[in-house]
């Protein structure tokens, strides 16, 4: 064995070291050798519980471990004596049966540092070898005019000493998103389609992005300019030159109307409001029903039940029970419609002080989430889970982080004040022990996630530090993090997609038009009716829904408005507006609307099936699904419960049809009621002709109330 | 029937004379509901009982002289017309029923100057699509108190019309009558929208005030919703009209049969200064003030003890400065006047000695959730917290500790949880020698967790006894002696740890009853005492008689706890916090032998 080792090494020539005398270093040669050859990932020795007795570090990120697992020497792992005998040279290169297959070729690059290390005395230099500063790729953004078009990344690390390494080989690569490109294991990057992606390179502990753009270029592709409300369409049409993709249209007033009310307010306008809004000519129109649809009570309503499902706040009995709930929606409410600053809003809901009861912003953390993670995700779009056990794969995120986060929890009391079954209520308070005179001056030092340190006295509460550096030195995160949840509901996908994963590796769509909006926002004192203003205002908001020969399948850009089913509470409201009829719940009077139910246990069968989640275990905004089913399909068509709304004594169709003698007219009618606009000359046409031939024409009427309920401009926000 | 338990039968029936406390409600009469909750002072009133076993309760037990005749009545439902002489005083009053069959559990009713209103049991406001339906209110004249019935899912809307200037108080009495509801009382205009909105008003607790003064004349609309949605006792009494009320009082009690002078703060700030007499009564540690000046407030709770009382305020040199306390025990009257401050009594001590200090706050209608430390100020050391930080029963702290080797003097600090204060947060501070203690129940033990779901209809603290027969009454102690299974693992207060004998003794016992002393044996929880009637005793008279539990500590020292009952009266599942009424006497009466069958 020794001599086919000793006949390999002079086959395949000298190590390729970091360090320039030759010597192997485990932490800078070695792990990227098992990085890349995949050892040290989830589906292999990087498991939890590791594969076949061997376990690694996920990705690397224990190093210490790492080594004491490798030269474990009861494990033959490592023969110091024998090093081509060693077990990790012989089952990555499939000598010996290797669940994993083979991994690389005895006499590789790979094999060859794995084996120099051995022959050097597989020696530990953890925590002392020289540090690695940084990876740069080239290049850091590449476009693609053709497909396929091929691309060659270079990856190079900087070391702290200043040394420089090609460390294309040894990086590992991974793409954004699926389809666009093909990168292999070298750095290769071939386009597949149209899109963009961006494609993430590791090695070792660091990580950097090459951002691609796939786009055939159009000979004859000339850009009509739009019109453009404010600086939204600017950078949104930026962009759409760029990838040469036209705009659709301006949608009509009655689809404006429509999408701004269900979009601000939750509910469609009532037939009286699309009348007025239709006779009106002035050009700021739509400006003023912005406005007036923001001053409503019912934007506050949509948003408290948003930010309430997300804090995981519930009325279970180890939460805020229904009191906590109810009570914390009010607060919100109250704060979103009073316009309380975003500051000031994030503020009371991260560090509230006192009794849950007086300062209901204290049950925003009181709830079976943890609180190191969901304020993170909630008010910054940064997903830290993955950091409690290991270093975020996808993310810069590392375990330190994590325990940095917890330190500004850490401190803090809590306790029950008098309780029963309807309500509990919690008391926040600094704990007593860090309280006593001779410890006040003492002092803590906490991290914040971009590595700055600050200093609090022991006895102050840490969560006041980290409000500060959120609306502080962390502001650009803190304001990205929200512009992109605003328009992301507004407009049916982020600018960064998912809005509550703003990663690394996860770059924006349109990097110009996010540091825009949350630079105006920051201008704007944090005013969140400002923000929704603003989207609601310009053009890209307003566009209509049906594409274009350009934009047919652009769905990333905003170059058109995106269809988007309804919420549960939305489409439950406006069965009920539709119908007359208010949908029974569970918990509270009669008549509310859904969006005022604010427990999880609302009792309604049309809010369970459209998606409205019936535990609130997750800070994800994925928790809800915007995908059309099957059984959704199937209840609107068979709900008994629908049927009986539409045909109930008092409902809409009723009324209408005791109303209007004429069918024209209660064709009108019912389209106003329930598709929020009057019906084409067509479809009015058809819709009393339906009634002429109807055996009662309040027959004709619930008949033609149910085919517009079922439609899919009733289901959707278009 | 085998002759087993034929020859069980037949014991069962010769010792039926004998009854055990506890069981009695299985036979007496039990209320469940009084309803309207509320007589009105020089006026008759008619209310309504319902519970169980009420066909043979004759009589209507009150706290004070009425006119009361009973109207009509069936097992299940019973009425009596009450009529209130001008002399009583407005305030929360306890009621029973009692006749041949014994005495009933305690309801609690309200008694003031303003009408009774009765609605209908259903709610009358409702809304339609999320928005109020103004027009579904119910039109009403104030001052005057709505006794609402059956608060649930729905909510109650009522019309009324101010002038402009007008000031308003809208009150409701619930929780403090220990009913279910915990309301929520929002006030909107005639277009429906909010004007204000109350829920959880600061020492309240669960009960509401909204004090608004209408810039407009015109109609108004007050909803009243709760959370308190199950039971039958989701019943409320709204009180509306211009009051005045009190905010705090200080000091919170005094000791027992000594003139005090307290300070009644008005909703204004106003103070107003009065004398009232500490009650001498020993059995008991609370006692109710009237507020003649403020018909907006039921009756103060407060507190009355046996120790010198001192009061804070006048030996306080400043903010957060230590005050040194020569001579102890004592009890502390004292204040937390602004937020963030500390109030800290230095004290001289020896090592070995056992320290107990104990606060009396929320339970006097303070703001204050304290936190008491102990400390070594010379050596930085931490000797005990007084709260423990999870339990949501230990609003009031308290703490027990040994002075160590080489300290001479020790601090106490008082401060608020939360770091809050002001004129809404005085406090009662006992300082005295601890050591082994217990606390006696009547009945069975009180464990939040172990009660059933009967214990609004608690009669575990009345006593019937036939004439010429005896009963026997359970008393249990709680002892949480350490290194054993706690026998309320709950409690994490200071009063623990003695395991010696326990004799049981009653005082204050009527004519014709007496009492045979009973104990419960060293280290046990369970104990009884006997009471007996003679042949001749008064029937049908209802007494009240004191149980008290004496012992001796290994140091020779005696202690005389009076036994009691906390009675959860809104909510079986509220037994956690707070309880509505303590008692801490029996009440009793006895019966003719024939009714005993």
């Amino acid at each position: 064995m020794i001599r086919v080792a000793c006949l390999v090494c002079v086959l395949a020539g000298p190590v390729v070291a970091a360090d320039p005398a030759g010597s192997v270093s485990f932490t800078n040669d070695v792990m990227p050798v098992l990085g890349k050859a995949g050892c040290n990932s989830g589906a292999c020795h990087g498991h939890n519980s590791g594969k076949a007795g061997f376990k690694l570090s996920l990705r690397g990120y224990d190093l210490r471990a790492d080594f004491t697992a490798l030269v474990d020497p009861d494990s033959g792992r490592v023969e110091r004596e024998d090093p081509a005998d060693s077990l990790i040279l012989q089952m990555p290169t499939a000598q010996l049966e290797h669940g994993g297959g083979k991994r690389f070729e005895v006499g590789s690059e790979s094999y060859r540092v794995l084996l120099e290390w051995i022959r050097q005395g597989a020696k530990s230099d953890v925590g002392t070898a020289t540090k690695l500063e940084r990876i740069d790729v080239h290049p850091a953004v590449f476009e693609h005019v053709r497909i396929p078009q091929v691309e060659t990344l270079k990856v190079t690390a900087h070391f702290e000493d200043g040394r420089q390494r090609d460390v294309t080989r040894l990086a590992i690569y991974e793409v954004s998103t699926e389809g666009v490109v093909d990168v292999d294991r070298t750095g290769r990057v071939v386009s597949r389609r149209t899109g963009e992606t961006a494609v993430l390179v590791r090695f070792l502990n660091k990580k950097t992005l090459s951002k691609g753009l796939v786009v055939r270029r159009k000979k004859r592709f000339s850009w009509a300019a739009a019109p453009q409300h404010n600086f939204i369409d600017r950078h949104v049409d930026d962009k759409l030159k760029k990838i040469q993709v036209l705009p659709s249209s301006v949608c009509t007033d009655a689809e404006f109307l429509r999408r701004a009310s269900l979009d601000i307010c939750g509910v469609p306008p009532d037939p009286d409001e699309v009348t007025a809004f239709l006779k009106e000519t002035s050009a700021d129109r739509r400006a003023r029903k912005i406005d007036e649809l923001l001053s409503r009570e019912d934007f506050g309503d949509v948003w408290a039940m948003r930010w309430l499902e997300l804090s995981g706040t519930n009325e279970s009995g180890d939460s805020a029970r229904f009191k906590g709930v109810w009570t914390l929606s009010l607060w919100l409410r109250r704060a979103i419609n009073t316009n309380l600053p975003y500051d000031r809003l994030v503020r009371e809901l991260v560090a509230g002080k006192g009794s849950s009861i007086h300062n209901p912003a204290i049950t925003f953390t009181v709830n079976q989430l943890k609180r190191v993670e969901t304020v993170p995700q909630l008010f910054l779009g940064i997903r830290l889970q993955c950091a409690e056990c290991h270093d975020h794969p996808f993310d810069v995120w590392t375990q330190a982080n994590y325990r940095s986060m917890t330190e500004f929890f850490g401190q803090l009391g809590s306790k029950e004040g008098p309780i029963d079954a309807y309500g509990r209520e919690i008391r926040r308070f600094v704990k007593p022990e860090s309280r006593v005179p001779w410890k006040a001056k003492d002092r803590v030092e906490l991290v914040h996630l971009d590595g700055s340190r600050v200093s609090v006295p022991v006895a102050s509460d840490r969560r006041d530090a980290l409000v500060d550096w959120m609306f502080g030195p962390g502001r650009r995160l803190t304001a990205r993090a929200i512009v992109n949840r605003v328009w992301g509901r507004m407009l049916g996908r982020g600018i960064v997609h998912p809005v509550d994963d703003m990663r690394f590796s996860n770059p924006p769509v349109n990097e110009p038009l996010l540091a825009a909006l949350a630079d105006d926002l920051v201008a704007h004192r944090w005013d969140l009716k400002h923000l929704v203003r603003t989207i609601a205002r310009s053009r890209t908001y307003q566009q209509s829904s049906i594409p274009n020969e350009s934009n047919r399948n652009e769905h990333d850009n905003f170059s058109h408005a995106a269809l988007r089913r309804l919420s549960a509470e939305q489409l439950a409201d406006s069965v009920s507006r539709a119908t007359g009829i208010d949908e029974p719940y569970r918990v509270g009077p009669p008549g509310l609307r859904a969006v005022h139910v604010p427990y999880v246990a609302a009792g309604s069968k049309l809010l369970r099936l459209f998606g409205r989640p019936t535990e609130r275990a997750s800070a994800c905004e994925c928790v809800r699904s915007p995908d059309t089913t099957l059984p959704q399909v199937m209840h609107l068509l068979n709900s008994e419960e629908l049927w009986k709304k539409i045909r109930a004594a008092g409902g809409t169709v009723e009324r209408l049809s005791g109303k209007h003698a004429e069918a024209g007219g209660l064709v009108t009618a019912l389209y106003l009621a329930v598709l929020s606009r009057p019906p084409s000359r067509e479809e009015s046409e058809t819709g009393t002709r339906y009634l002429a031939t109807s055996r009662t024409r309040r027959e004709g009427a619930e008949d033609l109330a149910w085919a517009l309920l079922n439609s899919p401009e009733f289901l959707f926000n278009h | 029937m085998n002759l087993r338990l034929l020859s069980s039968a037949i014991l069962f029936v010769l010792v039926g004379s004998v009854a055990v406390g506890e069981t009695m409600g299985g036979r007496g009469p039990l209320i469940n509901t009084v309803n309207p909750p509320a007589l009105v002072i020089g006026k008759e009133t008619t209310i309504q009982l319902e519970g169980r076993n009420l066909d043979r309760a004759t009589h209507l037990l009150l706290p004070f002289m009425a006119k009361v005749r009973r109207s009509a009545g069936g097992v299940e439902s019973i009425r009596f017309v009450v009529s209130v002489p001008e002399t009583v005083e407005s305030g929360v009053y306890p009621v029973r029923v009692y006749g041949p069959s014994g005495v009933s559990n305690l309801r609690l009713i309200c008694v003031g100057q303003d009408r009774v209103i009765q609605t209908r049991a259903a709610g009358n406001g409702r809304y339609r699509g999320g928005r109020i339906d103004l027009a579904s209110a119910l039109a009403i004249e104030w001052p005057c108190r709505v006794a609402g019935g059956r608060l649930s899912q729905d909510i109650d809307l009522f019309r009324v019309s101010v002038r402009a200037g007008q000031r308003l108080v809208f009150s409701t009495q619930t929780r403090q009558l220990g009913l279910t509801p915990d309301p929520v009382i929002r006030l909107r205009d005639a277009r429906g929208r909010t004007l204000a909105l109350v829920h959880d008003t600061p020492t309240l607790r669960k009960d509401e005030r909204l004090d608004y003064t209408f810039k407009q004349a015109g109609e108004y609309f007050v909803e009243l919703q709760s959370f308190g949605v199950a039971g039958w006792t989701n019943h409320y009494v709204l009180k509306i009209g211009p009051h005045e009320y009190a905010r705090t009082v200080y000091p919170l009690g005094g000791r027992r049969g000594k003139l005090i002078d307290v300070s009644v703060v008005g909703r204004d700030g106003r103070v107003a200064s009065r004398k009232v007499r500490v009650p001498s009564d020993a059995a008991r540690d609370r006692w109710r003030m009237p507020l003649p000046g403020h018909p907006g407030s039921l009756p103060w709770s407060m507190a009355s003890g046996s120790l010198p009382e001192r009061h804070e305020k006048r030996m306080r040199v400043g903010g957060s400065v230590e005050v040194p306390v020569a001579d102890w025990p004592v009890t502390i009257n004292g204040r937390i006047d602004e937020a963030g401050e500390e109030d800290r009594f230095r004290l001289a001590v020896r090592p070995g000695q056992v320290i107990r200090a104990q606060v009396a706050a929320w339970y006097l209608g303070s703001a204050l959730d304290g936190l008491l430390m102990a400390w070594d100020p010379v050596g930085e050391t931490l000797l005990a917290t007084g709260d423990d930080l999870r339990y949501r029963a230990n609003v009031d702290p308290g703490l027990e500790f040994t002075v160590p080797p080489g300290v001479s003097s020790v601090v106490l600090s008082l401060r608020d949880t939360l770091d809050r204060g002001g004129i809404e947060f005085p406090y009662r501070l006992t300082i005295e020698p601890g050591g082994p203690d217990f606390f006696l129940w009547m009945g069975r033990r009180q464990n939040p967790f172990e009660n059933s779901g009967w214990e609004r209809m608690d009669a575990n603290d009345t006593v019937t006894v036939p004439q010429g027969g005896q009963v026997t009454v359970r008393i249990t102690a709680r002892r949480n002696i350490k290194g054993r299974k706690p026998d309320d693992g709950y409690y994490k207060g200071p009063v623990r740890g003695f395991d010696g004998k326990i004799r049981l003794v009653a005082s204050e016992l009527p004519a014709g009853v007496t009492a045979v002393s009973g104990e419960i044996a060293a280290g046990e929880t369970a104990g009884e005492i006997t009471f007996r009637a003679t042949r001749d005793a008064v029937t049908l008279a209802p007494f009240s008689v004191a149980v008290f539990g004496e012992a001796t500590r290994r140091d020779g020292t005696r202690l005389r706890r009076v036994a009691e009952r906390m009675l959860f009266l809104s909510d079986p599942q509220m037994t956690h916090m707070p309880w509505q009424w303590r008692s801490q006497k029996l009440v009793g009466v006895v019966v003719p032998q024939e009714d005993r069958r």
